[in-house]
């Protein structure tokens, strides 16, 4: 495995700020989109829309959430990666000193 | 289906601001789709391995479900431009006809209908100046209608095309308080009103495109939603019909003519070629009845019409509307008698546009609409046919289940309800009114070959309406007066103690021929104008009737 630890954690935090942007424009166009669904009684095709658009919106909304979650995680593998690396290091060099004391 | 008042007010503004919305948000999730796969590229140059992988696998989903609910929005932005340009067309329409209407002379009403200003006409209209005045009308009218049909055809379009947006098993139907249940074959209309009442709007449209045989055929739902019904059914039953028709030939085709002695491919063949016959009837059927549906010769009439019920298999049954009964002021169901068929539709069509155009003529303030209930199967032929009583024992429930159904569904004041039956037709009505209360306040026997309810009947018997509102009449050369008691006493008679009222010569089916008195005393009867209703010569009369 390879891995450039600065770039993947860049990388995971702009993903997750996709999702976020995401979630977030979704929420601004709630009113208007709902604004589009009033009024014109009569016509079918209008709460048709509505109940549409909620479903959209639900699975949307799921996606942009999603796109967060992965964004943390990568984000989390590029933190756990370092912090493993590190522990390594640390596991190396005691063991180094503790063979360098043997001899 | 959209209403005349509906399109009016309908605001095609909201509709592009919510197109507008999706756009952009279609706009904007296809570009958080691009990002995502900027940053999946960037991960798998800085990152390998399988955690990599899957990171990269899960990230490609991501970019799809954005370029798909991207799509689904681009779609629904369509949808819902192309419904707005339809609905400011048919309201240009709309308003364009409305404009036109002083030149009939006339008006529009808040429902659409056109009325005539037969007083602009002056006191005595020359018939060109009448038929003219009509003709204007009907031009009017039909200029609504299409505008109408137009907005209507193409919200139900919108509607479908939005459901295939998410797939119909996404579109969740919910905030009726109501249950969805179809209630059982015979249930009281007026339950089945309640009910309906019940459902969410959304619900209710959802049952009449997954139901429409149920909904279509249901009393106590009211009209509008069972036209729509079934004229879906309709379409739907035709594709159906036509696939096993081809079907049923080629299995004819592949049997082969049988040769004399192979048993079983004889009965093979008879088999495949009684169901192409089947459904030849049932093809002509429908097509029967889509043919009215599609007509736009109204004789005059300024009213839709309107499937409240058919059946396309055997000699077929149709129940046609020229108006809405549910917000008419009177409504009339004429039930035809032997010989009356689905194929022949058209001529009883014929005589609902003639009754309605009458009853509009004779009370122009009053919307009047009337039915062909071809809800039975009549009798094929006079003999032997005819001379059976159980063609109206049998009709008699569904008859006072629709008349019931009638009154449950009526918006507004109760409308003056007028059951009426030419010929077999007319014992029909005599024997179900003698059996079932059907809250009707007029009943009319135009040639009755009897009044199907046993020798001892008289106009007092039937539980409504009252004596005084039973009403008769017959053609002095028409044939049906040697057999006026094959179903029981003659309505006719002196001693049955109806009313009776005069038509003009025109043998057994002259009664709605263009100069027949017989039209203008039905309409005043229908329209509630008994004082203008001359009496007719009554069999066995000791002396002039009189009331």
């Amino acid at each position: 495995m390879q891995i450039s630890e600065q770039r993947v954690r860049s990388h995971g935090a702009r993903l997750r700020t996709v999702g976020e942007d995401a979630e977030s424009y979704l929420r601004s166009m709630a009113g208007p989109l709902n604004q589009g669904c009033q009024g014109n009684d009569g016509f079918v095709a209008v709460s048709t829309l509505r109940q549409t658009l909620e479903r959209l919106s639900h699975l949307t909304n799921n996606l942009a959430l999603e796109s967060q979650r992965t964004g943390d995680r990568v984000v989390k593998c590029a933190v756990n990666h370092a912090t493993n690396d590190a522990q390594h290091s640390r596991g190396f060099g005691s063991l180094n000193q503790q063979l360098s004391g043997r001899g | 289906m959209v209403s005349f008042q509906q399109l009016r007010q309908a605001d095609s503004g909201s509709l592009r601001g919510a197109a507008d919305g999706v756009r952009k948000l279609a706009r904007e999730l296809d570009q958080f789709g691009t990002e995502t796969d900027r940053h999946r590229v960037g991960l798998a140059s800085s990152w390998t391995g399988m955690d990599a992988d899957a990171a990269g696998q899960k990230l490609t989903t991501h970019i799809q479900d954005f370029q798909n609910t991207a799509q689904s929005y681009g779609k629904v932005d369509n949808i819902v431009s192309t419904l707005a340009g339809e609905i400011d067309g048919a309201k240009q329409l709309l308003e364009s006809a409305i404009s036109m209407a002083p030149s009939i002379p006339g008006s529009v009403g808040q429902d659409g209908s056109v009325h005539v200003n037969w007083s602009a006409l002056g006191p005595n209209p020359s018939p060109a100046a009448i038929s003219r005045a009509q003709q204007n009308a009907q031009q009017v009218a039909g200029y609504i209608r299409d505008a109408v049909m137009r907005a209507t055809a193409a919200d139900q379009r919108a509607q479908s095309e939005l459901v295939a947006v998410t797939g119909s098993a996404n579109v969740r139907v919910s905030s009726g308080s109501g249950s969805t249940t179809i209630p059982a074959e015979g249930t009281d209309p007026h339950q089945v009103k309640r009910w309906w009442d019940d459902l969410s709007l959304e619900q209710q449209q959802q049952l009449i495109n997954t139901n429409p045989h149920e909904i279509g055929g249901m009393d106590g739902v009211p009209v509008t939603a069972r036209d729509e019904a079934n004229r879906i059914g309709l379409a739907q039953e035709r594709t159906s019909v036509l696939e096993q028709h081809a079907a049923a030939e080629q299995r004819l085709k592949n049997i082969g003519m049988p040769s004399g002695d192979d048993y079983h491919q004889r009965r093979e063949y008879d088999d495949a070629r009684r169901d192409v016959s089947r459904l030849n009837e049932r093809i002509e059927n429908i097509n029967s009845i889509q043919e009215q549906l599609d007509r736009t010769d109204l004789n005059g009439s300024t009213e839709r019409l309107h499937l409240i019920d058919y059946d396309s298999a055997h000699d077929g049954q149709a129940v046609i509307s020229v108006g809405n009964p549910d917000t008419a002021n009177n409504v009339v169901t004429h039930v035809p008698g032997t010989g009356a068929d689905v194929p022949g539709i058209g001529g009883q069509v014929d005589r609902a546009l003639a009754m309605q155009t009458d009853a509009t003529t004779a009370d122009p303030n009053r919307n009047t609409s009337t039915i062909i209930w071809l809800g039975y199967d009549a009798p094929d032929r006079v003999v032997p046919n005819a001379i059976f009583a159980h063609y109206y024992e049998d009709a008699a429930a569904d008859l006072a289940s629709f008349q019931q159904g009638l009154r449950a569904t009526h918006e507004g004041p109760p409308s003056i309800n007028t059951l009426m039956g030419h010929s077999y037709g007319a014992s029909t009505v005599s024997h179900t009114a003698a059996n079932h209360d059907l809250a009707i306040d007029n009943l009319i026997q135009v040639a009755s070959p009897g009044g199907g309810a046993g020798g001892s009947m008289t106009a007092n018997d039937y539980l409504a309406p009252g004596a005084d509102n039973v009403w008769a009449t017959r053609a002095g050369d028409d044939s049906i007066r040697w057999v006026s008691q094959i179903h029981g006493n003659d309505p006719i008679d002196f001693d049955f103690g109806g009313r009776v009222f005069p038509a003009d010569d025109g043998g057994h089916g002259g009664y709605w021929d263009p100069n027949n008195q017989a039209r203008g005393h039905i309409a005043n009867i229908v329209t509630g104008q008994y004082n203008l209703v001359p009496e007719g010569r009554q069999d066995g009369a000791p002396r002039a009737f009189s009331r």
